[in-house]
C-alpha cells in the first residue's frame, strides 16, 4: 500500500515547534509520499522544508473546545485521498482530534509513537508502555493515524517557498468554552530551556517556595513530581511525568525527587540532569549527569544564594 | 522469608500497605509521636476499609478473615506505627471478647456501635490491680434491674476515644470469682476521662484513666453471669496476647529493613559498614529473631484458627517475640551509630515503642508462670524415665 | 442512573520489569491504574444520586476477572466479563455489543489510557460504535441539575462544557482520589457470581502487536559532587552558567 499523501495535522494550541519537528520526524521515516501539513486555525506558520504543501482549514468553529469539529473537518478534507496516513503531535488537544479522526475514518490509531518505519506495504511503529519502562511495537498494513512523541526531535529547516492554500471548512460548533490557563511569569514549562523541579524531599510548602524562587532567579520554569502536586505544594500544570508534561530542557534540576519511572518518563530526554536527594540509592541518580546527596531545601537555599546576581539584595526569607 | 503467603494474603497485605503509605507517612507519624497524641481523624480511612473488624464474622459486619491472615495485615501495619495498629487491635479484641462471653444480642449491639467507625476499650487495670487482676476494686452494685458502676480504671488503651468499653467490676467480695464483666456505652452518664499518659513509646496510642462515677447500666449489659468477669478478662487476654506479638514482629521487620538499608549506604573507612563483621553479626541476629518470630506467630495463629485456646502457646509467643524484639531494636540503634539516637532517624522511635511489649498484656514474668503452670498440668500423670 | 465503568486487568511489572521472549515474566495482575479513577468517578456520581445510582464494572480480556473482583471490592454493584472466541477482535465493537445488550446505561466511564499500552484510543472508537458523544481528558465531572458538566484539561488551558447522556466519558488520573477497597467488600467480591456476556464476531483489529523490548539502559555515569559550590563549578565547566556575572 502506497500512501498518496502523508498528512501532518497541526491543530491550534500545538507548540510552535510542532510543525517543524513533525516534519522532520516524517522525513526521517522516509515514507516516500507527498507530505502535506494541515493547519487548523491559530497555529501559525508551518512552512518547513520537505513539505509539498501547507493547507490551512478555516472555520470559526475550529477552536480548542471543539475536537469533534476539528476531527470532522480533517476527515472531510482527507476523504478524497485514498490510503492516507495521518500524523499528529501528542499534546492533549491533538490526541483528542487524532482518536476521533481514527474512529470516523474507521482506521487504527497508535499514540505516543517514538519511531515509524515503512517496509513494502507494512508500517512499523514503537511506543513506550508500562509507565515508560518497556517498548511495544505494532505493525499494520492499512491506513492509520499516529500521534508522535516529538520530545527532543529537532525541527526541520524553514522554507518560505512552500505553497500555502486556504480552504473553508464546514464545521459543527459546540457549546463548550476554552479558557487559557493563567500564565505564570517565566517560560512555559513545555518549552523552557531550564527547569527547576521539586518532589517530596522538599517536605512542605516552604520547600516548594524555594523551587519557585530558584526557577525565577535562573529564568527557568517550575516543575514538580506527582507526589509534590498531590501534597498541594505545586499546581497540576507544573507536573512532569506520565500524568503531566514531558519536557526536554537543556538543564533539569530535580530537587528532592526520588525518580520513579512515572516521573522520569517525562524528563529523561533532558540534555543535562542534576539530581539532589538525601538518598544515595534514589533511582533519579541513574539518569542524572550530576548528583548531590544533600537535603533539597538546604541545597536550594544555597543555590539561590550563590547564583544571585552580584550586588542584589539578600533573600528576604 | 519465613512465611509462604497465599495470593489472597498478598493482596490483603498490599491493601494495607497502600493505605498506610498514604495515611501513615513518616512525617505524619513523627508529628504525632512528638505530640504524644492519637490521630483520631486518621482512622476514618481505616474504618472505611474495615481494618477494625477484619477477623470479626461477616454477620456482624466484619470481613471474617482467619486470625493467621489478620495477623499478617496487622504486622504490616505495625511496620508503619505500632501505636496506630494497637488502637485497632484493642477495638476488635474487645468486640471479640463480647462475642465469646456475651449473648448474641450483646455482640450485635456492641458490633453496631463499632462497625460504622468507632473505638472500643478493655477496662480492667487499676492503680492497684495490674498483674494481680483479681484485686480489682471498682464495684458494680445491683440496683433493681440495673448495676451502678463505680471506680477508676488506669492505663486503658483507647480510654479517652472509645465509644464503648468492656469493663471488669467487682460484684462480690470473693476474690477472682467476685468479678463481673459489663459492656458500657460511652454515652452513659458518669463516665469521665482523666489523665492521658505521656508515654515513652506507642505515643500514637491513647492510654488514659477512665473514671466511672456511679454509672448506671442495665443488667442486660452484663456479659455472662455474675462472677464470670475474671474468666472474660483472661479469655480476652489470650487473644490480644498473640496479636501484640504480631505487632512486635512488625516493629522487628521495620528495624531490620532500616538497619540493612542504612548499613549498605553508610560508609566508613571507604566501605559500606555492612562489610564489617561486627555489623554483619548484628544484622544476622536480627534476621534470625524476625524469622523465628514470624514462624512462631503463624503457628500460634493457625492453632487459634482451629479453635485452640492457646493458653501456653500464646504466652510463649508473646514472651519470645517481645523479648527478642528488645535485642533487635537496641541493635538497630547501634547499627545507625550516632544517628541512631537522633529523632531525625526512624530507629530511636522503634526502641521506645518496644519496651512496653514486655510489660502489657501480661508481663513476660507472669507469662513464664503461665507457661510453667501449663507444663505442670501437661505432665501430670505422665511417667518419664526409661 | 446506571453507570458502566470499563476496567482492565493489567500486569504490574514492578520497578524492574523482566521480559522473556518479549513477554512480561514478573508481576501480579492488578486493576489498571487509570480504571481506578474512572471507577471512583462512577461511584461518586452514583452515590450523589442516592439510591437511584448504580455502577457496573465491565472488562474484556484474559485478566478480566481480577480487575472485576477488585472493582467489586471498591464498591461496584455488578460485574460483567465480556467474552469473545475471536482472535484479535475489535474491542470497541464487542464492548458496544455488551453496552447495548446489558444496558440501558446512561454513562460509560473509562480511564484515558491503560498502563499496558498507553493508547487512549478505545473511548473514541467505542463512542463511534455506540453513536454516543465522547468527552475526554476529563479532570472534573458532576451533575448540575439534570446536566452532566465536565472540565477537560488540555496542555495550555481547560475546556468546560456539558454533555447529553448517554455519553462516553474518559477521565484523567488527576480527576479524583480513588477510595481504598474495603476488606469486607473484598471478601464478598470473591464470592460474587460475575456475569458473562458472549459477544458475537466483529471486525478484526488490524493492528498487530509485536514483542516488547526493554528500554535501552542509560549509558550515563552520574558524576557525584560534594557540595553546591562543586556543582556550580562542574556545570560551569560544561557551559551551563548558573551564576550571573
Amino acid at each position: 500500500m502506497q500512501f498518496d499523501t502523508v498528512f501532518l495535522v497541526l491543530p491550534g494550541l500545538s507548540l510552535d515547534e510542532s510543525a517543524g519537528s513533525l516534519t522532520s520526524f516524517a522525513l526521517r521515516a522516509d515514507l516516500g509520499s507527498k507530505l502535506e501539513a494541515l493547519v487548523l486555525p491559530d497555529q501559525g506558520d508551518a512552512r518547513y522544508k520537505g513539505l509539498d504543501q501547507v493547507t490551512v482549514l478555516e472555520s470559526q468553529a475550529l477552536g480548542p473546545a471543539n475536537p469533534d469539529g476539528a476531527a470532522q473537518a480533517v476527515a472531510d478534507y482527507i476523504k478524497e485521498q485514498s490510503d492516507a496516513l495521518v500524523l499528529f503531535d501528542d499534546t492533549r488537544f491533538s490526541q483528542q482530534i487524532a482518536v476521533r479522526l481514527a474512529a470516523i475514518m474507521g482506521v487504527p490509531a497508535v499514540t505516543h509513537v517514538i519511531d515509524l518505519s515503512k517496509k513494502a506495504s507494512i508500517l512499523t511503529v514503537h511506543k513506550k508502555v508500562y509507565s515508560g519502562s518497556l517498548i511495544q511495537g505494532y505493525r499494520c498494513n492499512v491506513p492509520a493515524v499516529f500521534t508522535v512523541d516529538l520530545t527532543a526531535v529537532p525541527p526541520a529547516e524553514r522554507d518560505e517557498a512552500i505553497p500555502v492554500i486556504h480552504k473553508e471548512a464546514t464545521v459543527d460548533d459546540n457549546d463548550a468554552q476554552f479558557t487559557l490557563s493563567d500564565q505564570n511569569q517565566g517560560p512555559d514549562l513545555s518549552t523552557a530551556r531550564l527547569v527547576v523541579a521539586g518532589g517530596r524531599g522538599l517536605q512542605d510548602k516552604d520547600g516548594a517556595a524555594l523551587v519557585n524562587s530558584l526557577a525565577e532567579q535562573l529564568n527557568g520554569a517550575v516543575g514538580a513530581s506527582r507526589a509534590a502536586v498531590d501534597a498541594g505544594w505545586f499546581a497540576t500544570s507544573t507536573m512532569v511525568g506520565q500524568s503531566g508534561k514531558t519536557v526536554a530542557p537543556d538543564l533539569y534540576l530535580a530537587a528532592g525527587i526520588s525518580g520513579t519511572i512515572q516521573h522520569t518518563v517525562g524528563m529523561d530526554k533532558s540534555k543535562c540532569v542534576v539530581a539532589i536527594n538525601t538518598d544515595a540509592e534514589a533511582p533519579i541518580f541513574d539518569l542524572a549527569d550530576y548528583g548531590l546527596v544533600a537535603d533539597a531545601r538546604q541545597a536550594l537555599t544555597e543555590l539561590i544564594e550563590k547564583t544571585a546576581a552580584p550586588g542584589s539584595a539578600e533573600e528576604s526569607n | 522469608m519465613a512465611l509462604l503467603y497465599t495470593q489472597e494474603q498478598r493482596e490483603f497485605i498490599r491493601m494495607v500497605q497502600e493505605f498506610a503509605d498514604q495515611t501513615l507517612t513518616p512525617e505524619v507519624v513523627s508529628k504525632y509521636d512528638h505530640l504524644g497524641q492519637c490521630p483520631v481523624e486518621l482512622f476514618k480511612p481505616a474504618f472505611d476499609m474495615g481494618l477494625h473488624m477484619l477477623e470479626i464474622p461477616e454477620e456482624y459486619g466484619g470481613a471474617g478473615l482467619p486470625y493467621s491472615t489478620t495477623a499478617m495485615v496487622f504486622s504490616k501495619l505495625a511496620e508503619y506505627d505500632a501505636g496506630y495498629a494497637i488502637t485497632l487491635v484493642s477495638t476488635f479484641v474487645a468486640l471479640r471478647s463480647v462475642m465469646l462471653a456475651g449473648s448474641a444480642d450483646q455482640a450485635r449491639r456492641f458490633a453496631d456501635i463499632i462497625e460504622p467507625g468507632a473505638f472500643a476499650a478493655f477496662a480492667l487495670s487499676e492503680s492497684d490491680a495490674g498483674t494481680d487482676a483479681g484485686s480489682v476494686k471498682s464495684t458494680a452494685t445491683r440496683d433493681g434491674d440495673d448495676y451502678i458502676l463505680t471506680g477508676e480504671k488506669t492505663f486503658i488503651t483507647n480510654g479517652s476515644i472509645a465509644n464503648v468499653y468492656v469493663g471488669i467490676f467487682r460484684t462480690a467480695d470473693t476474690g477472682n470469682k467476685g468479678l463481673s464483666a459489663f459492656m458500657i456505652e460511652r454515652s452513659r452518664e458518669g463516665i469521665s476521662v482523666g489523665a492521658h499518659e505521656d508515654k515513652m513509646g506507642l505515643r500514637l496510642s491513647d492510654t488514659s484513666t477512665v473514671n466511672f462515677d456511679h454509672v448506671r447500666v442495665p443488667a442486660s449489659n452484663r456479659l455472662g453471669d455474675e462472677g464470670a468477669g475474671f474468666k472474660v478478662a483472661m479469655n480476652s487476654l489470650n487473644l490480644s496476647r498473640a496479636f501484640v506479638a504480631t505487632l512486635a514482629a512488625g516493629i522487628m521487620q521495620r528495624a531490620l529493613d532500616e538497619s540493612v538499608s542504612y548499613a549498605r549506604i553508610r560508609s566508613q573507612f571507604k566501605r559500606p559498614i555492612i562489610r564489617f563483621e561486627a555489623v554483619q553479626e548484628m544484622l544476622a541476629d536480627m534476621a534470625i529473631a524476625l524469622e523465628t518470630s514470624q514462624v512462631l506467630i503463624h503457628n500460634t495463629m493457625t492453632m487459634m484458627d482451629q479453635g485452640n485456646l492457646v493458653r501456653k502457646e500464646g504466652a510463649m509467643t508473646k514472651t519470645y517475640v517481645t523479648d527478642a524484639l528488645q535485642r533487635v531494636v537496641t541493635d538497630a540503634v547501634q547499627v545507625f551509630g550516632g544517628y541512631g539516637v537522633s529523632k531525625a532517624y526512624p530507629v530511636e522511635k522503634l526502641m521506645r515503642d518496644s519496651k512496653v511489649f514486655q510489660i502489657f498484656e501480661g508481663t513476660n514474668q507472669i507469662q513464664r508462670v503461665t507457661i510453667a503452670n501449663e507444663l505442670d498440668k501437661e505432665y501430670a500423670g505422665k511417667e518419664v524415665g526409661r | 442512573m446506571k453507570v458502566l465503568v470499563l476496567v482492565k486487568g493489567v500486569v504490574d511489572p514492578g520497578p524492574q520489569p523482566s521480559l522473556s521472549e518479549g513477554r512480561l515474566t514478573s508481576g501480579d495482575v492488578v486493576l489498571d491504574h487509570y480504571g481506578k479513577y474512572a471507577l471512583e468517578a462512577g461511584l461518586q456520581l452514583a452515590q450523589d444520586q442516592d439510591d437511584q445510582g448504580s455502577v457496573t464494572a465491565a472488562s474484556v480480556g484474559p485478566d478480566s476477572e481480577t480487575a472485576l473482583r477488585d472493582a467489586l471490592a471498591l464498591g461496584a454493584q455488578d460485574a460483567i466479563e465480556v467474552k469473545t472466541d475471536q482472535e484479535n477482535a475489535g474491542l470497541a465493537d464487542i464492548l458496544a455489543q455488551a453496552v447495548n445488550k446489558e444496558g440501558p446505561f446512561d454513562l460509560v466511564l473509562c480511564g484515558d489510557q491503560a498502563t499496558d499500552d498507553s493508547q487512549g484510543v478505545l473511548p473514541a472508537q467505542l463512542a463511534a460504535a455506540l453513536g454516543w458523544p465522547l468527552v475526554d481528558a476529563v479532570d472534573a465531572l458532576g451533575f448540575v441539575g439534570p446536566r452532566l458538566c465536565y472540565t477537560s484539561l488540555l496542555d495550555k488551558g481547560a475546556v468546560k462544557g456539558t454533555v447529553q447522556l448517554p455519553a462516553v466519558v474518559s477521565v484523567l488520573d488527576t480527576i479524583n482520589k480513588p477510595r481504598l477497597p474495603s476488606f469486607r467488600l473484598k471478601m464478598a467480591a470473591k464470592r460474587y457470581q460475575i456475569k458473562e456476556f458472549q459477544a458475537e464476531s466483529s471486525q478484526k483489529d488490524p493492528l498487530e502487536k509485536l514483542e516488547m523490548e526493554e528500554v535501552p539502559a542509560s549509558s550515563k555515569e552520574v558524576i557525584m559532587v560534594d557540595s553546591v559550590d562543586d556543582l556550580i563549578r562542574a556545570l560551569d565547566q560544561v557551559g551551563i552558567r548558573l551564576k550571573k556575572e
